[in-house]
C-alpha cells in the first residue's frame, strides 16, 4: 500500500474501521515508513488533545429556568383529552374538578340564586379553564430518578440502520458512472415545498405540520448535477435560510467532495 | 426507580412535564458542551441550550418517534448553532479564551502539578481557539465525535448523511482540525501538554 493511499486511510484506521485485511497493511506500512509513522503520530495527537478538553458543566439551575419558561410561554404540550382521562391522574383531577364545581354552587347556592337571577337564561355556567395536563407531584430537580439508557456516548443502537440514514434522495445512474461518482446535494430552487414547518426544527422526525400556512416552507434536498459556482452560491444561501439537515458554509462550498451526501468510501479511497 | 426513554418520551409527549425534565437532565449536559465548543462561549451556550429545549418541547408532540431522542435533539442542537454561528460569526481570540474563566480545568485534576496545570489549560485553549477556527460544519463533526462520543452511525443521522459520506467528512474535518491547530500547537508541545498516560498510546505507532 503506497503512502497516498494510506495517509487517505489514517481516520478510518484510528477509529478501527477498516477491514481487518486494510487495518493491517495500514499498521504494517506504519511501521516501516517514517514519514507516515511521522504523519499519523500529528494526527494522532491532535485527536488526542481534542479528547482531552474537559467537560464543562452547565450553570445550575438550568431545569428551573427552562421549566418557568416553558410555563411563562404556555407552552406546556396540550394532550389529546383522551390520553387525558385514560390516566388514573386525569381521572382524579377531572373528579375533583367535578367535585369542586359542586362544593361551588352548593357554598353559593343563597348568592348564586341571586346572581343567576340577575343573568340571562343564555348565560352558560362557568368552564373548567386552564386545564393543560396531568400534574404529578414536582419534586426538586435533585430528587428526579435517572433515566435508563439513552445515553449517546459509545451507543450503536440497532434501530439505527445504513439505509435510513440518507436523507438525500439519490441520483440515478448506474454504480459506476460518473453521475454517480459526482452526486451533488443541493436544494432545488423553487421546488414545493415538501413538508413546510419551522426551519428550526429536525423535520425529518417530525410529523407534518396542519397548519403549513402559519410555517415558514422548507424544501427538501434533492441531489443535483449543478457545479455552477453562482447557482451553488444561491444555492447555500437558501439552504442557510432553512436550516436544512446536510451541514453548509459557504467557504467550503467549492470543495467537491463537500457536497457529496452518499459518496463510496472506496471510490474516494 | 428509573424510566425507559420511549416512555418518558410519550410521556413527556402527553404533556407530562417531569417527564422531559428527566429527559433535560439527561442530555443537557451534552448539548451545552455541543454547543460551547461550537461558540466558544459560556453564557451563549447556555443561553442556546434553553432554546434548543424549549424548540424541542414545542414540537415534542410531533415528535415521529422514528429516531432515538438523543439524535432528534442533537440534530436540534447542531442546526441551532449553525444557524447562530451563521447569524453572529463570532470571532474569538486567544486572550479572550484567556479571560474566560469557562476554560478552566476540571476540579479534581489528577495531574496537580502547578506546571502541568499550566500546559493542560495552554492545551485547552489552543484547541479551543483552532475549533473555532475551522469551518463549522467540520467543527461538529469533531465534536460530536471526539467530545460527546458518538458513533459514526449515530452522527450520520445526526448531521443527515450516509455513513460512507462520513467516513469522508470525518477525515477532511479532523484534517482541518490539525491545520488549524499548528499555529497554536506541534506535536512536541502536544504531547507535553498531555496527561502523562496518553504519551504512551502515540509511543507505540
Amino acid at each position: 500500500m503506497d503512502c497516498r493511499r494510506v495517509l487517505r486511510r489514517i481516520s478510518l484506521y484510528s477509529d478501527r474501521r477498516l477491514t481487518p485485511e486494510e487495518q493491517s497493511r495500514v499498521a504494517l506500512h506504519l511501521e516501516t515508513c517514517v514519514s507516515c509513522r511521522q504523519e499519523f503520530a500529528s494526527f494522532a495527537a491532535a485527536m488526542e488533545a481534542i479528547g482531552s478538553l474537559d467537560r464543562q458543566p452547565a450553570a445550575p439551575g438550568g431545569w428551573d429556568r427552562l421549566r418557568a419558561e416553558i410555563e411563562a410561554r404556555g407552552q406546556v404540550a396540550r394532550p389529546t383529552w383522551q390520553a387525558v382521562f385514560a390516566t388514573p391522574a386525569g381521572l382524579a383531577v377531572s373528579a375533583a374538578a367535578m367535585l369542586a364545581l359542586a362544593v361551588s354552587l352548593v357554598v353559593l347556592q343563597p348568592g348564586a340564586r341571586r346572581h343567576q337571577e340577575a343573568l340571562s337564561p343564555s348565560t352558560s355556567p362557568p368552564a373548567v379553564t386552564g386545564f393543560t395536563g396531568p400534574r404529578t407531584q414536582t419534586p426538586s430537580s435533585s430528587a428526579l430518578p435517572s433515566v435508563q439508557g439513552g445515553t449517546p456516548r459509545g451507543a450503536t443502537p440497532a434501530a439505527l440502520s445504513e439505509s435510513a440514514n440518507a436523507t438525500v434522495a439519490k441520483a440515478d445512474g448506474p454504480p459506476s458512472s460518473p453521475a454517480r461518482r459526482k452526486r451533488m446535494a443541493i436544494v432545488r430552487p423553487n421546488a414545493p415545498a415538501v413538508r413546510p414547518m419551522a426551519s428550526d426544527m429536525a423535520s425529518d422526525y417530525l410529523e407534518p405540520d396542519p397548519e403549513p400556512s402559519a410555517r415558514s416552507s422548507r424544501e427538501t434536498v434533492y441531489a443535483s448535477e449543478s457545479s455552477d459556482p453562482d447557482s451553488v452560491s444561491r444555492e447555500v444561501a437558501q439552504m442557510v435560510s432553512t436550516g436544512l439537515a446536510p451541514l453548509v458554509d459557504a467557504a467550503d462550498s467549492r470543495d467537491p467532495l463537500y457536497w457529496i451526501t452518499d459518496v463510496d468510501t472506496e471510490e474516494w479511497l | 426507580m428509573q424510566f425507559d426513554e420511549s416512555h418518558l418520551v410519550s410521556l413527556a409527549r402527553s404533556g407530562d412535564l417531569d417527564a422531559f425534565g428527566l429527559l433535560y437532565r439527561q442530555y443537557a449536559p451534552g448539548i451545552y458542551n455541543l454547543i460551547l465548543r461550537m461558540l466558544g462561549n459560556a453564557d451563549d451556550a447556555e443561553d442556546v441550550t434553553q432554546e434548543v429545549f424549549l424548540r424541542a418541547h414545542r414540537s415534542l408532540n410531533r415528535f415521529k418517534g422514528n429516531a432515538r431522542f438523543s439524535t432528534w435533539i442533537y440534530r436540534i442542537a447542531t442546526n441551532v448553532s449553525l444557524d447562530e454561528l451563521r447569524r453572529r460569526k463570532p470571532v474569538v481570540s486567544l486572550e479572550q479564551l484567556s479571560a474566560d474563566s469557562s476554560w478552566e480545568p476540571a476540579a479534581g485534576d489528577p495531574e496537580g502539578n502547578p506546571e502541568r496545570l499550566m500546559q493542560r489549560r495552554a492545551t485547552q485553549e489552543a484547541v479551543q481557539a483552532a475549533l473555532l477556527a475551522m469551518p463549522a460544519h467540520y467543527r461538529v463533526l469533531v465534536v460530536l465525535r471526539h467530545m460527546e462520543g458518538l458513533s459514526y452511525e449515530e452522527i450520520a443521522r445526526v448531521v443527515g448523511c450516509s455513513v460512507n459520506a462520513l467516513n469522508v467528512r470525518l477525515h477532511r474535518a479532523r484534517e482541518a482540525f490539525r491545520r488549524a491547530l499548528a499555529p497554536y500547537m506541534n506535536v512536541e508541545e502536544l504531547r507535553s501538554g498531555l496527561p502523562s498516560g496518553s504519551k504512551k498510546n502515540i509511543a507505540l505507532l
